[in-house]
């Protein structure tokens, strides 16, 4: 019962913190992006608009919820849970420090031996989500969202998941937790070894969450908002916080798989100085450098054309990471002989 | 923890008896989704956690996308039913009989055991091994199969696409 009551109370704390980052990331998002374009952001509600996003929650949650009289009501109900619970799932095997971690109670809600392959196929589950709510709605604009999102994240998934067989060849192991461990026991982290993969992932991910330059499920010059056009209120909502949080596994896969997960950077060189800082808050600093490129990304390049979409996706990141994993293999077979 | 494997068996068996049962064909691929899902945790139970992965990836992730891809491409508004005539019925329940049957001859008829691996420490270690020594010639007889599957839909599909530009260029 103990070891229940465990991960209830694990599971608990990750839904509250992963829904504050979220809420935050859209504050961090706007500030960053205005910066970047010499504005300010929200500055109007508490100091430097800290409160804003509590403000954006609230305001959509007492919004009228409107659901279209022609849209298959069932369907349109149940579109935006299925994004979310994809979105917060995944969650369960990602390790956020290590088995000592979290004053001894292990960092993470379960470490199973297929804990990534797990994370890829309920991501690849959750397209369904966004199908059912741009057909539910029984309008144009979703549809036409809906049908451009799930091409790209269909093609976009198998160039990711061909990437990261590289990381997996080296650490010889599913498991999130594993994979750390090898990197901790190689002495470096996967990204150095494997700079084609992180490329290619991180560009894929980019792609996968549909977030600039890759956001044309969304493109709001040409769509008005993709697949949830006609969502309102708190149902418009989770799709949103279904988003960010999407947002922030892939980070978080990034820096298990490549850049360490919860290990402190040049060991040897900080480690005297910086033993006491816990594992989960390295963790979210790299989560958080990685948030920041998104949004950096985001302010910096236009959006592609569909065609430029496919082809990158199809004609360039699926041979290069069929390439890399074909030399990795050779590799370490070589150094196995 | 064994009452949750009679629940998602009776769920599987629930989801695809609705999935006959539905007139919206929406209605019947979440069905059979819901039906998968269940499959996929049924193997997890088993221990066979890298099946039950696999179940999850291919079937109803890929397999699934697809399909709702191809009803919200025919049927953007939902507006066909369909309807299973009586003589769709008897062709369907005949064909599952069948490999229903067979499947139990297989079980239980024949003298040789179908050799399973052992469960309870399952790997991906122990799968490769057998998928890539003993099982080989299959697999790779299967991934041509694969191969000739997919020529054969750029065949139908680039058929259509030229007999659509001839028709405008006629016009």
């Amino acid at each position: 019962m103990d070891f229940l009551l465990v991960a209830v109370v694990k599971i608990i704390i990750i839904l509250v913190f992963i829904s504050l980052g979220v809420a935050y990331l859209t504050y961090l998002e706007r500030k960053v992006i205005g910066h970047m374009q010499v504005r300010l952001g929200p500055m109007r509600v508490g100091w430097h608009g800290l409160l804003q996003p509590i403000a954006d929650g609230l305001k959509l949650v007492i919004k009228e919820d409107i659901i279209p009289t022609q849209s298959d009501k069932l369907m349109f109900i149940l579109a935006p849970v299925i994004c979310f619970l994809h979105a917060f799932i995944v969650y369960t095997f990602i390790p956020f420090d290590g088995p000592g971690g979290f004053w001894g109670y292990g960092g993470y809600v379960s470490d199973v031996n297929v804990g990534l392959l797990f994370i890829l196929a309920v991501a690849s589950v959750g397209v369904v989500g966004i199908i059912l709510g741009g057909w539910a709605s029984n309008s144009k604009y979703p549809l036409l969202g809906s049908l451009r999102s799930v091409a790209q994240l269909v093609s976009y998934e198998v160039a990711m998941g061909l990437a990261i067989m590289g990381p997996i060849l080296l650490a010889g192991s599913l498991s999130m937790v594993e994979i750390v461990k090898a990197q901790e026991k190689m002495g470096v982290w996967f990204f150095v070894p494997q700079i084609v993969a992180f490329v290619i992932y991180f560009i894929c991910g980019v792609a996968e969450t549909n977030r600039a330059p890759f956001d044309l499920p969304e493109a709001e010059s040409e769509l008005v908002g993709g697949y949830h056009t006609e969502y309102s209120g708190f149902r418009f909502a989770i799709f949103f916080l279904a988003e960010y949080a999407n947002m922030i596994t892939v980070s978080a896969i990034a820096v298990t798989v490549f850049l360490g997960g919860w290990m402190m950077p040049f060991p040897s060189l900080l480690k005297p100085y910086l033993s006491f800082v816990p594992g989960f808050v390295w963790f979210c600093l790299k989560v958080m450098f990685f948030l920041f490129v998104y949004l950096w990304i985001r302010a910096t390049f236009p959006r592609y054309r569909f065609d430029q979409l496919m082809s990158i996706g199809w004609k360039i990141l699926l041979p290069l990471s069929i390439a890399n994993l074909v030399v990795t293999s050779f590799i370490i077979l070589y150094l196995k002989m | 923890m064994e009452i949750l494997i009679y629940i998602f068996a009776i769920l599987s068996v629930l989801f695809a008896i609705n999935m006959l049962i539905q007139k919206k064909m929406i209605n019947v691929a979440l069905s059979l989704l819901g039906c998968m899902v269940s499959i996929a945790v049924l193997f997890i139970y088993l221990y066979a956690t890298f099946v039950g992965m696999l179940q999850l990836i291919v079937y109803a992730g890929s397999v699934m996308v697809l399909f709702l891809i191809i009803i919200t491409l025919l049927d953007p508004f939902g507006k066909i039913k369909y309807t299973f005539t009586s003589r769709l019925w008897t062709f369907f329940v005949s064909i599952i009989g069948l490999i229903f049957g067979l499947l139990l001859y297989v079980i239980y008829g024949s003298e040789k055991k179908v050799e399973a691996i052992n469960s309870s420490h399952f790997s991906i270690k122990a799968l490769s091994d057998r998928l890539f020594t003993i099982y080989l010639l299959p697999f790779e007889v299967i991934s041509i199969l694969i191969l000739v599957g997919i020529i054969g839909s750029i065949y139908f599909g680039k058929k259509n696409l030229t007999d659509g530009d001839e028709d405008e260029n006629n016009a």
